[in-house]
């Protein structure tokens, strides 16, 4: 009991400086840990595949994780990612297929929220579902936005 | 991912074999599986309510022991309102007329077939139904009705499991799945979060929409019989609603004992009565066709707005269901044969494609020419 009650502290600590999470108070995030799913990966593990059904979001706890998209046979990587980051938001909000893939570096524990069950929470704790939803939102407009620049500086350098 | 589509045949056959094996196991496992599925169904009908109540910001303890508080105070209040309603006379007389009743009805409809008909004649079919309900009478009900009390002491555990486990699967539940879920190997994890969902989603479903059809049915029923002055219209419909699960003979059962109440005693200061001034020797007939046209309410407008696709299932299935479920299990076996079907149905939909994914990912890590890719290698 008390040793379950200082890991969710030492998660809440970690899940602070997450983006996604960052509105969460320790009680609100009591009841997302309650749906959360904790796994472990080997080194060289595949976490999901390109093309896989997107079904969550992950947490990094402990370790490293390598994001990489496939094209036309050659391997990019995008992200290098380290304890607090997050990936497969966007699962979250439209539950589409994934852009890349993620592969555990060395021995990495994950944080895994899936998708139903932070939907659930609309009913079953709306406060918590709404702050979560607002960063998310958040989050893609500011995808969003970096894509049009990007976009535009192309169009200026033909 | 796509897989091989398994032959509906083949579903079938592992359906109904399920099934049996599943009512073999209550011969030796009742006292456990019948207050587990009644949790369950608890469980689905009440999870709306405490997810409801929490979201306005109610602990989940609490949530889940204000509507089992609610439930009780209702069952509680509702027991002497049947008991009242069945009168002051012991139910033992009711029941010896209802019996009466119901023989005098055969015994004239054949006596009036013996006059008819000339054929008829030489089998002396009133005499011989005579003998035969006699014999019964003195034989066999006496047993029947001890085997009957018997029986309801041995449900008496049902009563206190059932709710204790509604109770925790209620307050518990999401744990349940996440400790099972920890077991699941990495590679399969995503898979079996979505067939573990989608389970869950389509038995609620299910045994939602069951509920609900059954409730809805005995809803009508008890307005209907009301309407006609039926005595004990509430005990009547609260057949026809728990009857209502047995496909093709529940109805019809019920039906009958209506049926037969009705030719009885019928409250003649009914709404329907003094509204339309008809004979109360109409009532028989009027129940008949109320129950038909509740069977048609159902068939028409019930099933199809609460059960979805979900209960796409052939009449020969239903029917080997019942069949396999009576003989196996006794009347028990008949209650549970559609809901015990469905939930097989559903779950063999779900898992045998799991099952047939080529593992793919077994043990599989990022291949070598992966790591020799540029960009990938430096870490």
């Amino acid at each position: 009991m008390f040793s379950r009650f200082r890991r969710v502290r030492v998660l809440y600590r970690i899940m602070k400086n997450c983006p996604v999470f960052q509105d969460l108070t320790f009680l609100e995030w009591r009841r997302l840990e309650m749906i959360a799913h904790e796994r472990n990966y080997k080194s060289k593990e595949i976490i999901f595949e390109q093309g896989d059904e997107g079904l969550g979001l992950y947490v990094v706890i402990e370790g490293k994780v390598q994001l990489a998209f496939e094209d036309h046979g050659v391997v990019r990587e995008i992200d290098k990612l380290i304890p607090g980051d997050t990936f497969g938001e966007m699962t979250l909000i439209d539950g589409r297929d994934r852009l890349a893939q993620a592969v555990a570096l060395e021995q990495t524990k994950l944080l895994v929220l899936f998708r139903p069950d932070v939907l659930s929470l609309i009913r079953t704790a709306p406060r918590v579902a709404a702050k979560v939803y607002s960063r998310l939102a958040e989050l893609a407009a500011a995808r969003l936005r970096s894509t049009l620049e990007q976009f535009k500086k192309m169009q200026r350098s033909p | 991912m796509k897989f091989d589509a398994v032959s509906p045949l083949v579903h079938w056959f592992w359906v109904i074999v399920a099934m049996i094996l599943f009512f073999f196991s209550l011969n030796y496992v009742a006292w456990l599986v019948v207050p587990l599925v009644i949790a369950i169904v608890v469980n689905v009908v009440l999870t709306p309510l405490v997810d409801w109540l929490e979201g306005w910001g109610m602990p989940r303890i609490a949530a889940v022991i204000v509507p089992f508080v609610i439930l009780g105070l209702i069952i509680l209040a509702a027991l002497p309102m049947l008991f009242s309603i069945m009168g002051t006379e012991d139910i033992q007389k009711v029941l010896g007329q209802y019996v009466n009743r119901t023989n005098d009805l055969v015994y004239n409809f054949l006596d009036k077939a013996d006059d008819r008909f000339v054929f008829l004649e030489k089998y002396k079919l009133s005499e011989s139904y005579k003998n035969l309900f006699d014999n019964f009478i003195d034989k066999h009900l006496p047993n029947i009705f001890v085997n009957a009390l018997l029986g309801a002491f041995k449900l008496f555990p049902f009563f206190i499991l059932a709710p204790f486990l509604a109770f925790f699967i209620l307050l518990d539940g999401r744990e349940f799945k996440r400790h099972i879920l920890k077991g699941v190997p990495n590679r399969l994890f995503e898979q079996s979060l979505k067939v573990f969902h989608r389970f869950g989603e389509q038995v609620t479903r299910f045994l939602r929409g069951l509920f609900m059809e059954s409730f809805f049915v005995g809803l009508m029923a008890s307005i209907g019989l009301y309407l006609l002055g039926v005595p004990n219209y509430l005990l009547l419909g609260l057949l026809t609603g728990s009857l209502n699960v047995v496909p093709y003979l529940g109805p019809a059962t019920a039906g009958i004992l209506a049926f037969i109440v009705s030719t009885m005693n019928i409250n003649e200061s009914a709404i329907l009565i003094s509204l339309f001034h008809f004979s109360p020797q109409l009532v028989p007939l009027l129940v008949v066709i109320l129950y038909v046209l509740v069977r048609i309410v159902d068939d028409v407008l019930i099933i199809p707005s609460v059960m979805g696709e979900t209960l796409d299932m052939h009449p020969v299935v239903v029917v080997v269901a019942l069949f396999s479920g009576g003989e196996i299990a006794g009347v028990l076996g008949l209650l549970l044969a559609l809901p015990v079907v469905g939930v097989v149905h559903v779950t063999l939909k779900l898992l045998v494609p799991m099952l047939r994914i080529r593992l793919t990912r077994e043990g599989k890590l990022a291949s070598e020419n992966y790591w020799e890719a540029d960009g990938a290698q430096k870490d």
